[in-house]
């Protein structure tokens, strides 16, 4: 140190300076960028909403968020024992992963690979009791194609990877075999995720040539209905993942992606990027998107059980409500089990806890009650946000109060504006709460009234007008 | 030996550099030349209005020969003197793919057709803008589609299809409650006619006559950034003004309103380069005409930087300055290296 010290003249010593600012400044720029983000969070606005009751928009569609996925905590039949609580989500869609691993499909003899699916059928036929269409996560590598037998490892030969995706797609879209219209099979399950693989785009494990052999087996696949081949299905929306997709060519009629993310506008923001980024490839842009795994947290947690993940998930419909994605699935619709503490995902507790319906249960056909033509509603603020509908003369402002960072209430005020002039009905109910009617006469065109939201609350509010 | 090949290099350098910025422009005009022209326009392209009054402007699309799959809007306006209040999808595309979003000065929607075997063709409204008139205006200003703007269409690849875009103009003024007088009716764009009512030439005199008309932008002998600058100023209220930009010749006749005042945004780009303005109008009381002339210069070399249209571009601003730092980073690698050889030594 001190022979550097005695050596360095004042022109070095400037030039590592100026180099030393160069690398720094940028960071320090970041640093208070962070610094100022961090401070915002505690502070916020308070909604104000308004609800022009002329001023009607495109339909609304409550479909897109009547998806499901259940994970493979059990290598059995999962939603067996859950048939009436789930049909009562009206479920168009459910998906469903590890295929390959849990349900003993392929196997091998003398003449090559063989397939058994007689344990899937019973899960499938589980699926589609319920009402619902099974979404197909191709997943894992098989044991006896993968190197080493390690169901997140490579095939030994891809060639059979292709075969695997072949058969499956002819088995369930197959016209002779299931006859089963309109299914989307997803290309792996998070593979960028350490636990699934670690895949990559490119080297040993590359995503790209994962999917290139499935779409080679999505397009030998004979006799079939109508079939969706889609990916990356990553942990998160990545732009990389998603042009590395449209740029290598192959078969891809839907872009899938998991969606673990604390701040609801996040979903919004995925929207327009993936839009943003699809615009330089007209064939790709209107492609369906589909989030088929969404919450607050990757991680497991106790408030999957509470009121914070039913105003979470409630708050990320209002931002996909327009312009949102073609499904947007909830993980997951049953806990694994030895998840006494709550900490699991699901919709519903586990057999060995109880098979308890949880808060977020609720939403969905809460929800549905907006259905409608979307009406303008401004005034939103940092924790209550909401969406207005109108159908059958009756309108409706659905309102949820959540924070992701603490247990903010709020004194929302609710102003009806454009009505004609005559007495009406006005109805709250709240998710988990009051459901109260108060009359109101309008003679100036408008009615304001106001309703308090206590922290991770969800409420509807109806206005419809007195025939008499 | 080491300085002659540092020199050569340099030269190199100094000439690849206009070099590709030359092949770029070349790229980006045979690009405008060949490809069918999509526009957007926001209509009413001229409009006056009242503090706190609200309005809509359209944004208009005309496909051209184009087969439009998706567009992405993005508008921007100057927050201190007006205020979104939404944005929201028109008649033309059915497919909402990202909700409208308003901010600060910002306007945004993604929108598209239903799918790529039913592209949206022809012309119609994009989307409808609600603003509210925030703070009165000395000069008009615009509200117009940024850079960003991207219109997909098949066959155009990763072009945008999108050639050129039409501001908005509004006049804001500070008398609240007062009746708002558009210089052009509401929804009508300015005409624009090879056969002006009065036909001044270029050899008018190059400063304003004695008259009442008077042009207020661009400033005489000034640079204009944009390509398509907004042409304004004063006339007898009511005149029909009729403006003349040589040397294209580009002609439109616009109406001053009951305050005398005038304003056009061209809708087609001008050429880089030395232009001049000559505007006629004829009072509508006394029946006498006046002239104003007025030479300004285009100072732009990037149609995809501040003109605010989003003329598709074959070369990009990143790479040319990318290629530029490295230039200089080059060039002053190699100005060190007498330098340190002479310190070793």
């Amino acid at each position: 140190m001190s022979i550097f010290m005695r050596q360095a003249t004042g022109r070095t010593t400037s030039v590592i300076s100026f180099l030393a600012l160069l690398i720094f400044l940028p960071l320090f720029i970041m640093a208070v960028g962070q610094t100022i983000t961090l401070m915002s969070r505690a502070a916020g606005a308070p909604a104000n909403i308004i609800v022009d009751t002329t001023s009607k928009l495109e339909v609304i569609k409550t479909d897109f968020y009547h998806a499901f996925a259940q994970g493979g905590e059990e290598s059995t039949d999962m939603l067996a024992s859950i048939t009436n609580d789930v049909k009562a989500l009206k479920p168009k869609l459910i998906r469903l992963d590890h295929l390959y691993d849990h349900y003993d499909v392929v196997g091998r003899d003398g003449n090559g690979l063989t397939f058994n699916w007689s344990k899937l059928d019973a899960v499938i036929n589980t699926v589609t009791s319920i009402g619902a269409k099974p979404v197909l996560a191709l997943s894992y590598m098989p044991g006896v194609i993968a190197k080493e037998g390690n169901i997140i490892n490579p095939p030994n030969d891809w060639n059979e990877w292709a075969q695997v995706v072949q058969k499956t797609i002819e088995h369930y879209s197959g016209r002779g075999e299931r006859n089963m219209s309109g299914i989307y099979y997803e290309v792996w399950n998070e593979p960028d995720l350490a636990q699934f693989g670690s895949w990559k785009l490119g080297g040993e494990k590359n995503y790209l040539t994962l999917y290139r052999y499935a779409a080679t087996g999505a397009n030998n696949a004979q006799n079939v209905n109508t079939f969706y081949l889609g990916g990356p299905v990553t942990t998160g929306l990545y732009k990389s993942w998603i042009l590395a997709l449209v740029e290598s060519g192959v078969r891809v009629n839907f872009f899938a992606w998991h969606s673990y993310l604390a701040e609801p506008e996040r979903f919004a923001t995925d929207q327009r990027n993936i839009i943003q980024w699809l615009l330089p490839y007209p064939n790709y842009t209107l492609l369906p998107k589909l989030i088929t795994e969404f919450g607050f947290t990757g991680s497991k947690s106790a408030a999957y059980g509470s009121t914070y993940a039913a105003a979470h998930a409630t708050a990320v419909i209002r931002q996909l409500i327009s312009g949102g994605p073609a499904y947007l699935f909830s993980f997951q619709l049953k806990d694994g089990p030895l998840q006494s503490d709550g900490t699991g995902w699901g919709l519903i507790t586990h057999d060995d806890n109880g098979l308890r319906k949880k808060p977020r249960y609720h939403i969905y056909n809460f929800l549905d009650a907006m259905a409608g033509t979307r009406l303008q509603l401004s005034g939103e603020g940092s924790w209550v946000t909401g969406f207005a509908s109108v159908r059958d003369d009756i309108s409706r402002v659905l309102l949820v109060n959540f924070d992701a960072n603490g247990s903010h209430s709020e004194q929302v005020p609710v102003k009806f504006t454009n009505l004609a002039p005559g007495t009406y009905q006005l109805r709250q109910r709240l998710l988990f709460g009051k459901d109260t009617t108060t009359s109101y006469d309008v003679s100036e065109g408008s009615l304001a009234t106001d309703i308090f939201l206590s922290a991770q609350s969800v409420a509807i509010l109806e206005l419809s007008k007195k025939t008499n | 030996m080491k300085r002659v090949v540092i020199i050569v290099v340099s030269l190199i350098l100094f000439l690849a550099i206009p070099a590709t910025v030359f092949v770029s422009m070349r790229n980006q005009e045979l690009r405008k030349k060949a490809a069918p022209a999509t526009t957007l326009t926001l209509t009413p392209t001229t409009i006056t209005k009242t503090v706190n009054e609200e309005f809509t402007l359209e944004a208009r699309m005309d496909t051209a020969a184009n087969q439009i799959v998706a567009v992405e809007l993005n508008i921007t306006f100057d927050p201190a003197k007006l205020e979104a209040e939404w944005i929201h999808n028109g008649t033309m595309f059915p497919n909402i793919l990202s909700s409208g979003t308003v901010g600060n000065g910002t306007a945004s929607i993604a929108l598209g057709a239903t799918n790529t075997t039913t592209p949206i063709t022809g012309t119609g409204t994009v989307a409808t803008i609600k603003f509210k008139a925030l703070a009165a205006t000395s000069a008009p200003i615009a509200v117009r589609f940024s850079s960003d703007t991207f219109v997909g269409a098949l066959n155009e690849g990763s072009t945008n299809a999108l050639t050129s875009s039409v501001p908005s103009t509004i006049t804001i003024t500070g008398a609240e409650g007062a009746t708002p007088t558009p210089t052009t009716a509401a929804g009508i764009t300015p005409t624009i006619t090879l056969t002006p009512t009065l036909t001044p030439t270029e050899a008018a005199s190059d400063s304003a006559s004695t008259s009442a008309v008077t042009i207020l932008s661009p400033i005489k002998n000034s640079s204009v950034i944009t390509t398509q600058p907004t042409i304004l100023g004063k006339a007898p209220a009511g005149s029909t003004v009729t403006i003349t930009v040589y040397s294209d010749p580009i002609t439109v006749t616009v109406t001053a309103d009951a305050n005398g005042n005038w304003t056009y945004t061209l809708a087609e780009p001008l050429t880089s380069g030395p232009h001049t303005i000559v505007v006629a109008a004829q009072d509508p009381d006394t029946g006498t005409s006046h002239t104003a002339t007025l030479a300004f210069i285009v100072a732009t070399g990037d149609e995809n930087g501040a003109s605010g249209s989003a003329v598709p571009v074959s070369g990009s601003t990143e790479n040319t300055l990318m290629l530029l730092g490295l230039g200089m980073l080059f060039i002053l690698t190699g100005s060190m290296v007498p330098y340190l050889r002479r310190q070793q030594s």
